[in-house]
Formats: structure tokens, C-alpha cells, sequence
């Protein structure tokens, strides 16, 4: 892994912030999750993260509020992360071998997974189906129609309907 | 979350490219009508970059592709399927419901008025208006207001129901910023840069401050509330609400979000965003319910609740509508 170029002003404060908070954050991550092994990952992850926007550092009055923001936001995604891996290694469980998707593919996959699951809360079950029917399984509206036993015009009302709440979502 | 996000798109113009590309999915490939969307993408700036952003949104779903058969169907129903599931935990732990969703309410468009004139409301209707001054008045269902402006003062009336005020800097003012004020039936209430919503309710005014401070003026010292908290005023005079039981501007995401709320109170709030009766069984009605409703869909609400309490939904005619216990199976 290549580190990111950064300026080197920054990157003292990041030192001094790391020296002064990293014990606390990884009590703190120690706390919330079971394994000490993935606090230190996260802890870890948390200051990369950090590295990533040093234009934060040097407004920063309240580090450890904010190193927490970041962990908490970061252990979220990894519950979410895990969820998807499951639910994705299910359905995958039945593939033939040769049809399984390539491991350096996957973790782009898992992340467009979550991505669109986000998306799709809040839709109604029809308007859901019929949108992944359309969006995943290439199915025309006709289709999609005899599909759900319903009409052509609510499969047009169900698909703009979901279209504009993946764009709002997005916004 | 996402990598870039969309524009912020009129309403108007974003449902009109929808409704373009909802054609032309729905006839396949038609020339005529690929004609007639092309014209109209090219009749305004706007409309293509409404086309080419709605394309953009698309593009989680393409990145999918590569997976075989039902694979990405499969697991996203499965990943729904578990927070169903994870739903019915929280229910079997007594802590009441939670749903989750994306509000469907946009709040994209303004629409802009001019001074002097009267805003209201329908039942079920929310809306936002612009005013001259830079102030953004978002209106809840069933809701009037009056809005006066002088050289000297703004002032906005709270005719009923209920309003949610961002207020403007007023830049264009020529005697310099004008201060802000908001009457009720209750209250008259001073704004100082601010953001904060105002309810008209039986027996008294409810003021919520999200964000600077609203000075109460009555008999006396004016009292200042600020950011986070939440007053009830009437003819008493005002009072400091501590614990309350409903977000007071989760509506203006489009949402009615309940802690703790007696069922009988959620029924009457939720009875507030549809015509008809919606009457809540005594025996039933102090019930506690936690959980995030969607105002777009009343009807949805009332089914989720009895989903997870032991409650039934009557519905005599579409507009008469009972909540009442469920029978012992």
C-alpha cells in the first residue's frame, strides 16, 4: 500500500495527534466491539482516514470528539460492510464454481451492494421489485408486468417512482 | 456516502426527464418518441443536465452487471430481509417499532411569493415558499400563515396548524436588517437569526429552536430560548418542555419521529395528514410507540403499528378509520 503524498506540516500534527490520542482511541474502540484485534484495525483506519483530510487538523479544538466521529462512522460501515458480505456469500453459495465472481472484483461489488441497498430503503416492496427486476435483471416493463401480474402503466408509475427516489437519495 | 452527489434539481425538471425515460424504457426503441426527448433536451440547459445526471444515479445498478443470474437481487433481498427480521427483535424486546427510509419529500424547490399575500396549506400538503428577504418558511399540513413586511419589521402570523422558519438575512433591506417576529394565537415571538418551528396547538403555542435564539415576549422579562430546547406558551405564560415525545421539525424531512409516544397522541398527530376519522380505542391508548413514520404514507404508518403492537386497524370506509385492540388468538 502507497501512502498518500501529504505536506509535511500536517503530517507533524498528525504525529502529535496520534502520540497523544492513539491509546484512547483504541480504549475507546475496545469498548464497543469484542476483538481487540479489529479495535486496533479501526484505530488504525481512523488516523488513515484522518491522513486522508488534513485541512481538518488544523481547525481541530476537540480531537478526541472528533476521532471518535470518524471511529464510530468507520464502525458502522464495517457492521454494514459484514452484513452485505454475508447476505452476498449466501447468495453466491449455489454458483458454480467457474461463475463466482473473481475475489478482486469482490470487494468492488460489496461495496456497490451496500451502496444500492442504501438506495433502496424506504421503497415500497412492489415499486422494489419491480425496479431490481428492471435495473439487475434487464427485464423489460412487458415483462416486468406479467411478471408482478400487474399493468403496464403501474409498472411505468412503480419505475418513476423508484428513479426518482435513487436520484434524491443520491443528491 | 456516494462518491460525487446529484444536482439539486427543480422538481418540475426532474420529473419531467423521469417521465422521459420511463417512455422510452416502457416503448423500447421508438423513434418517434427518442425524436421527441431529444428536442426536449435540447429546449433548455437544464433539462440535459437533468437527463445526464438522471443517467448518473443509474450507475450504481450498472456496476451490478458483472454479477451473474439473481446473485445482486438475491442478496439485496436478503440484506432486507434481515433488517425485517432484525425489526421483529426490537418488537419482541417491547421497545416499540422502527422504521427506517429514506423521506420521499423534497425540499429541492422553492417556490417564490411575493410579500403581503397568505400561505396555506391542505390537509397532507407540505410546502416551502422563498420570501423576499432570504427567509425560508416551510408550512406542515393544514397550516395559514399571514406575512407582513414593513420597512421596519418582518412579521409572520400563525394562522393555524404549523411552520418551521429559516430566516433570512434580509440583505436587501435598505434600512438594514429588520427584525424578524412570529404571532400566534399564544405567543409573539422575536427572532434573532434563526431557525425554529412554531406550532398552534389547543391549548397553547409549542416553539422548537434548532438553531440561534427566539426571545417569548409576554408580561415581563422576554424569556430566551435557544438552540435544542423546546417551550409551550399560553395564557399562563410559557413553559420549558423537557422530554417530548415527537421530533418537532422531523416534518420537514417528511417524517414523524416518536419517542416514547402514547398511542393515543400518535394516532391524533398522524389523523393530522389525512382527511377523515382516525380514532384510537381508549383501552389502547396508552401504549407506548417509538419509531420513524413516513408522512407520505399515512396509511403505511397505521399498517407498521400493527405490525408491532396488538393492534388492529378497522377501516369502515376510507375515511373512517379505527385503531383497536387485537383479539386474543
Amino acid at each position: 500500500m502507497s501512502s498518500p503524498a501529504i505536506p509535511s506540516a500536517p503530517h507533524a500534527d498528525i504525529r502529535a495527534l496520534y502520540i497523544d490520542h492513539h491509546a484512547w482511541l483504541l480504549d475507546w474502540l475496545r469498548k464497543r466491539l469484542r476483538h481487540g484485534d479489529s479495535a486496533a484495525d479501526l484505530a488504525h483506519d481512523t488516523f488513515i482516514h484522518i491522513l486522508g483530510k488534513p485541512e481538518r487538523l488544523q481547525e481541530l479544538r476537540q480531537p478526541r470528539a472528533w476521532l471518535s466521529t470518524v471511529a464510530h462512522g468507520l464502525l458502522v460501515d464495517r457492521v454494514r460492510r459484514q452484513r452485505v458480505e454475508r447476505a452476498y456469500l449466501q447468495a453466491i453459495a449455489h454458483l458454480p464454481q467457474a461463475e463466482v465472481p473473481s475475489p478482486e472484483s469482490q470487494m468492488i461489488l460489496l461495496q456497490t451492494l451496500a451502496r444500492v441497498d442504501a438506495l433502496l430503503d424506504g421503497l415500497r416492496p412492489k415499486v422494489r421489485m419491480a425496479f431490481l427486476l428492471s435495473r439487475l435483471e434487464g427485464l423489460s416493463y412487458k415483462e416486468i408486468a406479467e411478471r408482478l401480474a400487474i399493468s403496464l402503466s403501474s409498472v411505468e408509475k412503480y419505475m418513476a417512482s423508484a428513479i426518482r427516489h435513487c436520484y434524491l437519495a443520491q443528491r | 456516502m456516494s462518491a460525487q452527489s446529484l444536482p439539486e434539481l427543480p422538481d418540475a425538471v426532474l420529473d419531467q426527464a423521469i417521465g422521459w425515460l420511463v417512455r422510452l424504457e416502457s416503448a423500447g426503441a421508438n423513434p418517434q418518441l427518442l425524436q421527441a426527448c431529444q428536442r426536449w433536451r435540447q429546449a433548455d440547459a437544464l433539462h440535459e443536465i437533468a437527463w445526464q445526471a438522471l443517467h448518473k444515479s443509474d450507475a450504481p445498478f450498472q456496476g451490478l452487471a458483472a454479477l451473474p443470474g439473481t446473485v445482486a437481487r438475491d442478496t439485496l433481498e436478503r440484506l432486507h430481509d434481515g433488517r425485517h427480521s432484525r425489526r421483529q427483535v426490537i418488537k419482541l424486546l417491547g421497545v416499540g417499532l422502527v422504521i427506517s427510509g429514506v423521506g420521499g419529500w423534497s425540499l429541492g424547490q422553492s417556490t417564490r411569493v411575493p410579500w403581503g399575500a397568505d400561505y396555506a396549506t391542505g390537509v397532507g400538503e407540505r410546502r416551502q415558499f422563498l420570501l423576499d428577504d432570504g427567509t425560508r418558511l416551510q408550512l406542515n399540513t393544514a397550516s395559514a400563515v399571514d406575512v407582513q413586511f414593513t420597512a421596519q419589521r418582518r412579521l409572520i402570523t400563525l394562522r393555524r396548524g404549523e411552520m418551521f422558519v429559516d430566516t433570512g438575512k434580509d440583505i436587501a433591506a435598505a434600512g438594514g436588517r429588520r427584525s424578524f417576529w412570529v404571532s400566534s394565537r399564544h405567543a409573539q415571538l422575536q427572532a434573532i437569526g434563526t431557525a425554529f418551528a412554531v406550532r398552534d396547538e389547543q391549548l397553547g403555542t409549542r416553539v422548537r429552536v434548532e438553531d440561534g435564539v427566539v426571545a417569548i415576549h409576554g408580561n415581563g422579562q422576554p424569556v430566551l430560548i435557544a438552540a435544542g430546547e423546546e417551550y409551550l406558551i399560553d395564557a399562563n405564560g410559557s413553559q420549558r418542555v423537557e422530554a417530548s415525545s415527537l421530533n418537532a421539525s422531523a416534518w420537514t424531512r417528511g417524517q414523524l419521529v416518536a419517542k416514547r409516544m402514547r398511542l393515543r397522541d400518535l394516532t391524533a398527530e398522524l389523523a393530522r395528514y389525512r382527511h377523515g376519522w382516525l380514532h384510537c380505542d381508549p383501552a389502547i391508548g396508552q401504549l407506548e410507540v417509538s419509531g420513524v413514520f413516513q408522512l407520505d404514507d399515512i396509511d403505511r404508518a397505521l399498517s407498521a403499528l400493527s405490525d408491532s403492537l396488538p393492534v388492529r386497524v378497522q377501516r369502515f370506509t376510507p375515511f373512517w378509520t379505527r385503531v383497536v385492540a387485537r383479539q386474543a388468538q
